[in-house]
């Protein structure tokens, strides 16, 4: 059988604040220093004199000893603290009756308004609540604490109700007392700027979440316009999944307050227009990556339990490759997993039961064996390298936007592209068909002999016709993301990555209508239609 | 996302479309460069040559701001060729 035990904190500093300025806690009890030395100045007199009461006094010395017995032990028992209350309690009812006892001893009956040294004494005590405002009650006190010792002389001669003991108290210890509370001042102040110190912080974290709630009961608002929107011409599908990916940009860095719910629904919302355009789908799952991206970025921010988090992440980023979408497959599902694993390790999330949970999930033995590889690595990273390589992650999700349809259209059109080139836009079914059985139709001989012949053409026309100098060449490679780290995948970065998304799409374009890829895909090369 | 084009192209239209793509590139800086003064020249020399990719995106932005003219015009000369040499 075990008795519960509590830490005995008697011994320890406290964070209370005494009662009157330089009263010390002593054994648990707060105590004026002075008194006790009134105190003990009275026993002694009462050695002296034969006038004492032994029996209270005795007792309180007893009492004060087993309380000392008390708070010396390290660990208390219920029955301990129980006993220390008592204890307390009789302590401090015996020492009241000391002092009357003392009071009663110092002898002479006054003369009215007079103050003895002890009674001044314990008007002292109430200084500090006299600067709190009720100063007429010991007017006399702030008008020694104002002076200066030679006003004090000529005040206290002037004032014939104060005894030569309390004149003589007054001027002994006058110093001693303003030094007390200027201290209980300074003390006060601090404490009060504390306390407001932690107002303000409370108040600011009220608005915080008062800012939060806010934005969130926007992007709510939004949504719910969003859904109300008409869809049922391809314009209005267009104009409505163009809204729902601007809102969840706006959104995605702020959702974990609403847990992702709210963004989730916008994705369910993207699903009932469907566009299919080309442009759409890699839309569609560059926004399943970024959302999953923030996920991970804010994970700290994210107040729910671990378990749930990962949840979350897990069935977002599944669902997301669980629709035909040829942008966002089973590798590209992995490679997010991969990318998330990254920034938890680089958030110190432990990998045992967090990480681990999404590394499981990742299907391709490659891309799994690099996410335990870089995990590892980032292990034995410094706190600074960490920190350098998220703002890498973060700046590259920002430079890897696709453009919007739109945009891309535009850069088309100035390049010269063909009403051809500008249709393949809207045939994305067959261009995903074409990514996906590529090599297959490669293998037509049809198709072979004209690759042949562009490749050929392309040989010609891209002939450096003169020496590249060193700067243009090293320009060029930085603008591929070649630079210091060769790791970048981003094929243009800076600003020219639209610029260069756009004008790889071209070129892939041009290539497909150069071969007639797409026409063979729709059947219109063979004059059949292609079978399904 | 220009990567996971790239790498779901079939290799062999893979290959041609990054040649082009850095054909288009490369000809469009040499065009942007030929227009800088001797001056400017040094500076992108000493620049490029640094590890500072900070300076070197504030001189393609600040000296080769007509760049993406540059290489609209440079993409539409080049496939414009390929298609005259094919057919």
């Amino acid at each position: 059988m075990s008795f519960e035990q509590t830490p005995n904190t008697s011994n320890e500093q406290s964070k209370e604040k005494p009662p009157y300025p330089g009263w010390v806690l002593k054994n648990g009890i707060w105590r004026n220093p002075l008194e006790e030395e009134n105190i003990k100045s009275i026993d002694e007199n009462k050695k002296d004199s034969d006038t004492e009461n032994p029996k209270i006094d005795d007792e309180l010395r007893l009492t004060e000893k087993e309380l000392k017995k008390l708070n010396n032990k390290e660990y208390l028992n219920p029955g301990d603290i129980e006993k220390k209350k008592d204890l307390e309690i009789k302590y401090n009812s015996l020492n009241k009756e000391t002092k009357k006892e003392s009071e009663i001893y110092q002898g002479p009956e006054k003369k009215k308004g007079e103050m003895d040294p002890l009674e001044l004494h314990y008007k002292w005590g109430e200084v500090c609540d006299a600067l709190k405002g009720n100063k007429d009650e010991i007017k006399v006190i702030n008008d020694c604490l104002d002076k200066t010792p030679e006003e004090l002389n000529v005040y206290l001669e002037n004032n014939p109700e104060f005894s030569d003991e309390a004149k003589e108290w007054i001027k002994t210890n006058i110093e001693v007392e303003k030094e007390k509370i200027a201290d209980f001042k300074k003390w006060e102040d601090k404490s009060v700027a504390g306390k407001e110190g932690a107002k303000k912080e409370n108040k600011k974290e009220t608005e915080k979440e008062g800012l939060e709630k806010e934005v969130t009961k926007r992007y709510y608002d939004e949504l719910e316009k969003i859904e109300q929107m008409p869809d049922y011409t391809k314009k209005l599908k267009k104009r409505k999944t163009k809204k729902c990916f601007q809102l969840i940009n706006d959104w995605k860095d702020l959702a974990y307050l609403d847990d992702y719910k709210g963004i989730q629904e916008i994705f369910s919302e993207l699903d009932e227009p469907k566009p299919f355009t080309f442009i759409y789908n890699l839309k569609k799952a560059e926004m399943i990556d970024e959302v999953a991206i923030a996920m991970a970025l804010n994970y700290k921010k994210w107040d729910i339990k671990d378990k749930k988090k990962l949840k979350t992440i897990k069935s977002f980023v599944n669902k997301g490759s669980e629709e035909k979408n040829f942008w966002y497959k089973s590798d590209d599902r992995d490679g997010t997993f991969k990318d998330i694993a990254q920034i938890l390790a680089l958030k110190d999330i432990p990998f045992k039961s967090s990480i681990n949970v999404l590394v499981e999930d990742i299907k391709n033995p490659n891309i799994k064996s690099e996410a335990i590889a870089e995990i590892f690595e980032i292990e034995k990273e410094t706190i600074e390298e960490k920190k350098k390589l998220l703002k890498e992650i973060k700046e590259k999700i920002t430079e890897e936007k696709t453009p919007s349809e739109e945009e891309t259209k535009k850069q088309f059109e100035k390049i010269g592209a063909s009403p051809e080139i500008m249709g393949i836009f809207e045939k994305p079914e067959l261009l995903s068909e074409l990514f996906n059985k590529g090599s297959k139709i490669l293998k037509n001989p049809e198709v072979q002999k004209n690759i042949q012949e562009l490749q050929d053409s392309i040989k010609k026309a891209t002939k450096e016709e003169e020496i590249i100098p060193d700067p243009v060449a090293k320009a060029a490679e930085f603008m591929k993301g070649g630079g210091k780290e060769k790791k970048k995948e981003s094929l243009w970065k800076t600003s020219f990555g639209v610029m260069g998304w756009s004008i790889l799409l071209f070129l892939v374009f041009f290539m497909l209508a150069e071969l007639k890829g797409v026409d063979y895909l729709s059947g219109q090369t063979t004059g059949k239609k292609k079978e399904k | 996302m220009q990567q996971r084009i790239l790498n779901n192209l079939p290799p062999e239209i893979e290959s041609t479309v990054s040649q082009l793509h850095d054909t288009i590139l490369k000809r469009s800086l040499m065009r942007a460069y030929k227009n800088l003064d001797n001056e400017k020249k040094a500076m992108m020399a000493k620049i490029f040559n640094s590890n500072d990719d900070e300076q070197k995106n504030d001189f393609l932005h600040n000296y080769l701001g007509d760049l993406q003219d540059i290489i609209i015009k440079e993409t539409k000369k080049i496939t414009e060729e390929i298609k005259q040499r094919t057919h």
